[in-house]
């Protein structure tokens, strides 16, 4: 049932973009023209028109339509989908850099995939990062100094893939991948369903569906290169829930400030997932919050209890 | 005595420099617009904005409210929106909303007009030998408005010709107000309103030597007709003129805060304030 409906969702959000996003067999794909990315708070937002040897990117105010300017980037690159639902990413958080993303070839394919970091101010290329392999955009630090992209290692219906790091002031790929410490699995299976950004474009939440197993909120902090897994379905491990994420739409919000965030989905209440600095520690903890009415706020126990092992874990 | 009058263009003859006036909202007619505000639907719910690599051309359906992309399409061709006088105004959709007009930027020996249909961005081209801009469209997209120049340079003189978008076909003769009947005209197109329904076109010409000029097209009829307007006003002083088009049909005629004529569009009486 849950193979269905990852499958269906997959399918349903790639035909959903029509004429405007290009699906992949094995990622969200690119999204050319439609909504680009919207810089949170500007007004603006940045659409791409992919030619055959060239693309057009575009910054468009959203109060009136007016094209304020645009320029011709050598390549054909888009704006990068970051999860099925239709949710677009490639903005840093301070709105400075866009990251732009080309298709790559078939996981296990020979091939490259390319990717281009604009200033947003002036549209001109800051970086261009070709890299061998199939790959897609994840997220990008707030200012604009680190690329998290998805290696991808088998594509079908069950993806398996990794995040990396990809240093663009040192132009080189970090290696090993990010992983949930606590956990050390480096290879990720599953479908990206919904996508939350904290405020500050630091934390990247995002819902995965998967084939046999339950699904998880993937919070990744873009600044100190950290991943947590929380499983959706450790308050409630029932088929019902794991159906209601796979199938989930709608948009993970965010909440919250530097020191403490939250992301959740108000329909389906058992998709939390919190942040929060450890006062004693620093050390940022995430774990789920379940069966919350609203995600309101974070109220965070900044007590030597919450230390990670109060992290909840993803099954495997 | 209305005449048809002097004077063409200023030096927008160059393409590429017109071009890039137009984008920076200079430009005037033989320029077009690439990016900026486009051209808007006559609902007001869309904009069309051309972008150009300069061999190819994206034509791309905005909406005015949130900024998103609704459809776009690639031409081959270097195409841009119409830029129709020297305040900027950009024109090429029809009142029907069905057909879009696209320009090359004028300067070489053929003038290249794109025909969009706007439900499905299909393209039909339309190729003119000589120096042409586009002027005008009916409300029913029948017909299309140039303006055809006799040459290059700021004192060319011009006519305005109709081109017949079902028959495909150019009319012999051109626009003219009959009243004068000669058919090249000169001045600077300063200004632009259209009426409510989209059929009238009234545009105000600056002159060097000489009082400004309405020149109203019936874009229905094939039929045009000069008002001159009785302001003693330098070039400069013309250059700052605006229409503005009141419900009770009178044609406004502003000097900044102050209105100094009034146009009955009905009869073309001009009455000075």
């Amino acid at each position: 049932m849950r193979r269905f409906l990852v499958l269906a969702l997959a399918i349903a959000a790639v035909s959903a973009g029509g004429a405007h996003a290009n699906g992949s067999p094995y990622s969200p794909g690119l999204v050319y023209g439609w909504s680009g990315v919207g810089a949170q708070g500007s007004g603006v937002r940045f659409v791409a028109f992919g030619m055959p040897k060239s693309t057009i990117v575009a910054a468009v105010r959203a109060r009136d339509g007016q094209v304020l300017q645009s320029k011709v980037v050598r390549g054909f690159y888009g704006v990068p989908l970051v999860t099925y639902d239709g949710t677009s990413g490639g903005l840093s958080g301070e709105g400075t850099s866009l990251a732009l993303a080309s298709y790559g070839p078939y996981p296990g394919q020979a091939g490259k995939t390319r990717f281009v970091l604009l200033s947003t101010r002036t549209l001109g290329v800051l970086r261009q990062v070709v890299l061998p392999g199939s790959w897609s955009y994840d997220a990008i630090s707030p200012d604009g100094s680190m690329l998290y992209l998805v290696e991808h290692i088998a594509g079908g219906s069950n993806p398996r893939y990794r995040v990396r790091s990809y240093d663009l002031n040192a132009r080189r790929l970090i290696p090993g991948a990010i992983v949930d410490r606590l956990e050390n699995e480096s290879v990720m299976d599953g479908q990206p369903v919904t996508r939350a950004t904290s405020s500050d474009g630091r934390w990247a939440y995002t819902l995965y569906a998967r084939d046999k197993h339950e699904p998880f909120v993937h919070a990744l902090d873009t600044v100190r290169r950290e991943a947590f897994c929380i499983d959706a379905s450790s308050s409630r491990p029932n088929e019902a829930d794991g159906a209601a994420a796979s199938t989930c739409r709608c948009p993970l919000n965010a909440v919250g400030d530097s020191e403490r965030q939250a992301a959740g989905c108000d329909r389906h209440p058992f998709v939390r997932a919190a942040a929060w600095l450890d006062a004693s520690t620093r050390r940022r903890i995430v774990r789920n919050l379940v069966r919350t009415r609203r995600v309101e706020g974070v109220h965070p126990v900044r007590s030597r209890s919450h230390r990670p092992s109060a992290v909840k874990r993803r099954s495997r | 005595m209305k005449k048809l009058v002097v004077l063409a263009i200023a030096a927008i003859a160059a393409s590429s420099a017109a071009g890039a006036a137009a984008q920076k909202g200079g430009g005037g007619p033989l320029s077009v617009l690439l990016g900026g505000q486009g051209v808007a639907s006559p609902d007001g719910k869309v904009r069309y904005v051309a972008l150009t690599t300069g061999r190819q051309t994206i034509v791309s359906v905005v909406r005015v409210r949130g900024g998103q992309v609704d459809r776009w399409r690639l031409l081959p061709g270097y195409f841009g929106v119409p830029v129709i006088s020297l305040d900027g105004a950009t024109a090429g959709v029809s009142h029907d909303g069905k057909k879009l007009v696209l320009a090359t930027s004028a300067g070489g020996t053929t003038t290249e007009f794109a025909v969009i249909d706007t439900t499905t961005l299909k393209l039909r081209r339309i190729m003119l030998r000589g120096l042409w801009s586009f002027d005008a469209i009916a409300p029913d997209a029948s017909t299309l408005y140039f303006v055809q120049y006799s040459g290059p340079g700021s004192n060319a003189a011009y006519s305005v010709r109709a081109f017949d978008l079902q028959a495909n076909r150019m009319l012999s003769r051109p626009v003219v107000d009959r009243d004068i009947g000669a058919g090249l005209m000169r001045g600077w197109a300063v200004t632009r309103t259209t009426s409510s329904e989209g059929r009238w076109a009234y545009t105000l010409y600056a002159k060097q030597k000489g009082k400004p000029f309405v020149h109203a097209l019936d874009t229905a009829n094939r039929k045009a007709y000069c008002i001159d307007l009785p302001l003693a006003l330098g070039q400069p002083e013309q250059m700052q003129l605006r229409l503005r088009l009141r419900a009770d049909r009178m044609l406004d005629v502003r000097n900044g805060r102050y209105m100094v004529a009034t146009v009955d569009t009905r009869s073309f009486v001009v009455h000075r304030h």
